[in-house]
């Protein structure tokens, strides 16, 4: 049996997360977890819902773009690099709690420099630049969960 | 040929996970002290998780490695390092041969452990390559370490060596090649943190002064200097029984905290004796005993009452635990 919190921590991860459909079966418990708000309407007949689903899953297509193109307006410079997740797991900054973090912002990496550590089934993957150049932002919080290929740190070539 | 003792460190022995089974003909069960570690330490190298490792306590040893091995360090740190460099510890790392392995000052923990890929030929007494010190039994000829000794170690087999062949796949031009994954959060102590233990109640807690049971639980107690791996003597609050208790020796165990006469509570660890006549005023949780023997002389401690179903909700999940790290680990190297 899992524990409340167990469950609610769960529910956190997959909302944090782009997964749209999770479940979870384990002796005797079993959880389902989704989130399809866009397709709920699938049922009606009529070719409106029909029309309202698309719109509203375009829109969330146009949001996601507009979102991830501000966080690149804001550097527009060509000479930004991103550091991409090679896998997927929980993001640490530093390789235990309390220690220092691996890079700060405006620090130099080369490209062996480790940058931070994703938590994936206990195990802590450390993730490496593979740019050379200045740390010019972070991405991602201490705890987050990241997901393969996601820009995790924004870095200025020399 | 495999491994040479160029300097031995303060204690540096050869330990399983104990001799047990002979408790009754007065054979104690010695083994690591910090038995999370060295199950950690065999794990990574693919070996069975009670595999003979060294145990090296607070100044580590000098090792020349002298045949290409996958070695791991867990435990406390000792500041590790090959040919000059550090080695990160919790992970498979690839020493190769003529190599210089070098442990300096403790940054945490006292007790490091080195297992080795294949694992350390040493022959096993009643079922164990534990060593037990004080009688010369088993481990390395029965004893520490020394100087110009050598340890033979076994060629690996089947996890270990595939895991020896992923990395000699490498091909890195680097004296010693790591992993670049590290197993989970360590239970280590800091040097100077005050470190909490959890424990249930012993069997003779009730006749101490109520006085004693709150100091016990309230108070906090250096470790002694003359602290050793049977046991951890300390100071601080002395703990006072109702009236003098006439007991009949018995069984202690892993982890037992008796009250002898004078007040200052032991707490029994792996080279403890097999019987013990003070009354026991606690039992420390067996998943926080790997905690405590990380915890180095001189540093203080303080307890913390628990009830023995939540003792042993932590021991299944502190299996649970490990068992999945051993999955995930084998995983890493399909």
């Amino acid at each position: 049996m899992l524990t409340f919190d167990e469950i609610k921590e769960i529910i956190r991860m997959v909302d944090q997360s782009s997964i749209q459909h999770f479940e979870l079966d384990q002796n005797d418990t079993q959880i389902v977890i989704g989130k399809y708000a866009v397709f709920s309407q699938k049922n009606t007949l009529s070719s409106e819902p029909d029309c309202v689903k698309e719109t509203v899953s375009q829109q969330s297509t146009v949001e996601e773009k507009q979102e991830s193109v501000k966080i690149l307006e804001g550097h527009e410079d060509s000479s930004l690099q991103k550091i991409i997740s090679p896998t997927v797991g929980t993001f640490y900054s530093a390789p235990e709690p309390g220690a220092d973090p691996f890079v700060k912002i405006g620090q130099q990496v080369n490209s062996s420099t480790v940058v931070c550590v994703l938590e994936a089934m206990k195990l802590f993957n450390e993730v490496e630049a593979g740019v050379n150049g200045e740390i010019v932002e972070i991405l991602f919080k201490d705890g987050e969960f990241v997901e393969y290929g996601a820009p995790l740190f924004l870095v200025k070539s020399e | 040929m495999s491994i040479k003792v160029l300097q031995p460190g303060l204690l540096t022995s050869m330990q399983d996970l104990g001799r047990y089974g002979y408790q009754k003909h007065g054979v104690i069960v010695s083994g690591a002290m910090d038995t999370y570690s060295l199950r950690i330490a065999n794990l990574l190298v693919g070996n069975q998780e009670g595999e003979g490792a060294l145990e090296m306590a607070l100044l580590g040893p000098s090792l020349q490695i002298e045949k290409d091995s996958l070695l791991a360090i867990t435990g406390g740190n000792l500041s590790p390092t090959v040919n000059g460099k550090t080695v990160p510890m919790w992970r498979p790392v690839y020493i190769k041969k003529g190599s210089v392995l070098q442990f300096g000052a403790c940054k945490s923990g006292c007790r490091s452990y080195l297992a080795i890929a294949g694992g350390y030929d040493i022959l096993e007494v009643m079922g164990s390559k534990s060593t037990y010190l004080r009688a010369g039994i088993g481990g390395f000829q029965g004893r520490a370490l020394q100087r110009g000794d050598v340890l033979e170690v076994k060629s690996p087999e089947g996890a270990s060596l595939e895991r020896v062949e992923y990395f000699k796949r490498k091909k890195s031009p680097e004296s010693f090649v790591p992993a670049s994954w590290y197993a989970g959060r360590k239970p280590i102590p800091q040097t100077l943190c005050l470190t909490t233990i959890r424990i249930t109640r012993g069997l003779q807690f009730k006749y101490f002064t109520s006085e004693s049971k709150s100091q016990l639980l309230n108070d906090s107690f250096q470790v002694a200097t003359q602290s050793d791996r049977m046991g951890y003597r300390l100071s601080g609050v002395t703990l006072q029984l109702e009236e003098p208790l006439e007991m009949i020796s018995e069984a202690v165990a892993l982890g037992t905290i008796q009250v002898p006469p004078d007040g200052n509570p032991i707490i029994l660890l792996a080279d403890r004796q097999t019987v013990g006549g003070y009354p026991k005023i606690g039992q420390v949780a067996l998943v926080d005993v790997p905690i405590l023997a990380q915890v180095r002389p001189g540093a203080a401690i303080r307890f913390q009452e628990i009830e023995l179903e939540e003792a042993e909700r932590l021991y299944i999940a502190r299996e649970n635990y490990i068992q999945e790290l051993e999955t995930a680990i084998r995983l890493k190297f399909l």
